[in-house]
């Protein structure tokens, strides 16, 4: 088994990213696999209340971690506005993360 | 994680979106924590490092990018590469700022074969 770590960078209105994100996560969730998703930059409006919000929420319930940057989510004034069990991190925690996961792959 | 190495390659360039200022955060947070950090800088991303940049509405990543390079993430002056196809390409090979070495994709792989993790930001 694998600990792979998605870092997810683009919103999910611009390019079909995010959905493919979502895939490739519960694809390796289905086989075994750890996953996590970390949200970043314009990633982090993926987990807004929304029908993408929904889908990521969804995730949540088949065991995938989601976690979202807290300068992102600030400077888009999301910090009440993101749907529940999204764990809010620092730059530092995406760090030890990204040395500590099997694989990382950025988005 | 103090001994750590992390090879950063960027392929963004800047202004574009927040791309270069997380490389920039992380970079920071490794210095924080004594992970050392090399910068691959790839295609468009060759123009973070060029010299005199004068943004209007945004702060100046090449001094941003150049005072972290100086100051040294793992050898002051010699952690830092542009892909020479890509600068040359773009007509900033001359224009690198202090401390970005000219190098090429075997540089890559000798530091992705030496680091603990390499991560690609685009």
């Amino acid at each position: 088994m694998t600990n792979l770590l998605l870092v997810l960078s683009k919103d999910p209105y611009t390019t079909e990213i995010p959905d493919l994100v979502l895939d490739i996560g519960l694809n390796a969730k289905e086989k075994g696999n750890d996953v996590s998703i970390y949200l970043i930059e314009d990633g982090v409006t993926a987990a807004r209340k929304s029908e993408f919000g929904n889908k990521l929420a969804e995730t949540q319930k088949k065991g995938m971690k989601i976690f979202a940057d807290d300068k992102a989510v600030l400077s888009r004034s999301l910090t009440n506005k993101i749907i529940g069990g999204v764990e809010i991190k620092e730059i530092g925690t995406l760090l030890d993360y990204i040395m500590e996961y099997d694989k990382v792959v950025w988005f | 994680m103090t001994g750590k190495l992390l090879t950063i390659v960027s392929i963004n360039g800047p202004y574009r979106d927040e791309g270069v200022f997380t490389m920039m955060r992380l970079a920071h947070a490794a210095k924080e924590k004594g992970i050392k950090v090399n910068f691959f800088n790839y295609l468009d991303a060759t123009l973070i490092a060029h010299r005199d940049q004068v943004p209007k509405e945004f702060p100046p990543i090449e001094t941003i990018f150049g005072t972290i390079v100086k100051k040294g993430m793992k050898h002051p002056k010699a952690d830092a590469i542009a892909c020479i196809k890509c600068t040359d390409a773009r007509g900033v090979t001359k224009q690198q700022t202090e401390g970005v070495i000219i190098g090429g994709l075997y540089d890559l792989g000798e530091w992705t074969a030496e680091s603990d993790k390499t991560i690609l930001i685009g």
